[in-house]
């Protein structure tokens, strides 16, 4: 794994217009940034990204299997108790996946470690799945990568395949908050998916969402959604008004409700507790536990439902080194030991490992300059060199 | 858009970790720009709209005949008896539309006492009749009063809420205008606590992560 200087196509900023990537600036600061690219070799994608990420997948269905059958664990979960029996259900129907993104702290040498698993609501999907796709097959075709440069990086045709595997009624209805653009983007990216694998699509601010007298979801013309993609995370809409709606509803969900049980940081500890040889996963513990001591004086505390790097604290050798700051925390948190991300050139670049369906689907690099990861990471591509 | 056919055609006789197509449909094109406003829905065939404080604006705006604005007009206020939001303190509304920009509402058919809904500022309707947009009334956005400054800062609000920027000329080249049928329906039960978590709700709340 290396850091490499490619230097930007000066025209870029054309290509990602012409791909309705408009989101690759945010507040006029770069998001996308391929002046630099990371370079992996094959053997690193397959053996410690890969088929680690496939394994880590299949430890947590084993999981959600043993979860949704057991108050305790939902719970811990914080999960309310007026939905479990929507979770639960979902599970036992076999309520498909879409897609979910595990973020590992990885550096070329050791194994991958599991920081959280984003399987409900993860963003950066397009620019993994098509305009990273689209700089390397550039680059290939400029002769700025060595002849036989790969990429690890399915994502748009697995993503397209999933959806010809859920034909359901033919329909699928997207929400999102619509003036939002990162994820108004990405949800428009997963209609053209959805589009392309033959489903009827449709967009749906998540205010235009309603239930009519039948206890149905509908649209603002009062035609009920079958099938309801949601870029919008099941903890908020278990505590929104319509959660009530959830058990008696016939509308299906992407993602489905059980995921809850794995977009949460408390699955760090039920995970290492099932699992403590893992090489893929870090002692974790919730924090009423007082075990957690065996984390001496280097870990890293999470709020279970903390998004985007928020409210976390981060302690090193007995040093606060993140001060959390934030919304979250009131539900509780988890301690997990530090897994400090690599320092390349001075940027700490954390791997996201792509689920889509059940099994890996290629990688998505975001770059930061401080220890957690946030909403400012820049985006920057791969590539498999050659052997 | 399609980048196959000119690139990527040298190593595909092996397995490769990489998808050996990637199109964009939707995203691609005329349909990107659309999707980068962030509230035009392509899937829906919304392009801009118009908005006309009343049928005499419309009728000077040429874009429909004199007929077509009075009916257009008088189906807005029709929507507006049963659609516009309903908030049950003058200073709940005023938050959302600015002071003086509320008012009773005429009667009170739920059980709860006194409601107060917005004043019908404006209405909107879609360019064409191909886009099948139902004329909409507009409220005022509090937001776009208070001159917060904010690229988004929308000038009204739909009545569920989304809102619309006009450009100068009364072409809205920012606003999605789905067709509201208003009936038994409820409407707002979902995004409620994200908008709570994330503060502010006209810039920072995402759905995503």
């Amino acid at each position: 794994m290396r850091r490499v200087f490619l230097g930007e196509r000066p025209d870029w900023r054309d290509a990602a217009t012409r791909n309705g990537f408009h989101f690759h600036s945010l507040d006029d600061l770069p998001y996308w940034q391929e002046s630099h690219a990371y370079a992996f070799s094959l053997a690193e994608i397959e053996g410690d990204i890969e088929a680690p990420s496939a394994d880590l997948h299949a430890l947590c269905l084993d999981f959600v299997d043993a979860a949704v059958e057991d108050a305790r664990i939902l719970a811990s979960l914080r999960i309310p108790e007026q939905v479990w029996d929507v979770v639960r259900n979902s599970w036992r129907r076999g309520d498909p996946s879409l897609y979910g993104r595990l973020d590992l702290a990885y550096d070329g040498a050791g194994p991958a470690k599991l920081l959280e698993y984003n399987a409900d609501t993860p963003t950066a999907l397009y620019e993994t799945g098509a305009f990273q796709w689209l700089w390397f097959e550039d680059l290939l075709a400029r002769d700025r990568l060595p002849a036989g440069s790969d990429q690890f990086n399915s994502v748009h045709e697995r993503l397209i395949g999933q959806f010809r595997q859920m034909p359901g009624d033919g329909t699928l209805a997207f929400a999102a908050f619509a003036d939002a653009p990162e994820d108004r983007g990405t949800v428009a990216y997963l209609e053209d998916c959805a589009r392309q694998a033959g489903l009827d699509c449709r967009f749906l601010d998540l205010a235009d969402i309603g239930v009519d007298e039948e206890a149905r979801f509908v649209d603002r013309h009062a035609v009920p959604i079958g099938r309801l993609f949601k870029l919008y995370p099941w903890e908020w809409a278990f505590q929104d008004a319509f959660a009530a709606e959830l058990g008696r509803t016939g509308t299906r969900f992407l993602e489905p409700p059980w995921k809850a049980v794995l977009s949460n940081k408390g699955l760090l500890p039920h995970l290492y507790a099932r699992e403590p040889g893992h090489p893929n996963l870090l002692p974790a513990y919730f924090e009423s536990d007082p075990a957690k001591a065996r984390l001496g004086e280097s870990f890293v505390r999470k709020p279970l439902l903390s998004r985007e790097g928020a409210n976390i604290l981060m302690v090193e050798n007995g040093v606060t080194i993140v001060q959390p700051e934030g919304p979250y925390g009131t539900e509780g948190h988890i301690c997990q030991a530090l897994a400090p991300l690599p320092n390349f050139d001075g940027r700490r670049p954390l791997v996201g490992s792509w689920i889509v369906g059940d099994a890996p689907a290629g990688i998505c690099i975001r770059e930061g300059a401080g220890p957690v990861t946030t909403n400012t990471a820049l985006f920057v591509p791969h590539y498999i060199e050659p052997a | 858009m399609s980048s196959q056919d000119e690139t990527g055609g040298t190593d595909r006789g092996r397995s490769l970790k990489r998808s050996e197509t990637v199109t964009l449909i939707l995203l691609a094109g005329a349909g990107a720009a659309s999707v980068a406003l962030a509230r035009i829905d392509p899937s829906q065939r919304t392009e801009d709209i118009r908005i006309y404080p009343n049928a005499e604006a419309c009728s000077a705006g040429r874009v429909r005949t004199a007929d077509e604005c009075r009916a257009d007009y008088a189906e807005a206020l029709r929507t507006y008896a049963t659609a516009a939001p309903t908030y049950p303190t003058l200073d709940l509304c005023e938050a959302q539309h600015g002071i003086g920009q509320c008012r009773r509402r005429d009667a009170a058919p739920q059980p709860g006492g006194d409601a107060f809904v917005p004043l019908m500022v404006a209405y909107a309707v879609g360019l064409t009749a191909a886009q099948k947009l139902e004329p909409q009334p507009l409220f005022r956005n509090a937001d776009a009063q208070r001159g917060l400054g904010l690229a988004s800062a929308a000038s009204y609000r739909t009545s569920w809420g989304c809102p619309i920027a006009p450009a100068a000329d009364g072409a809205s080249s920012a606003a999605r205008v789905p067709a509201a049928s208003v009936r038994r329906t409820v409407f707002g039960g979902f995004g409620a606590t994200g908008r709570e978590v994330c503060g502010d709700p006209e810039t920072t709340h995402h759905g995503g992560s």
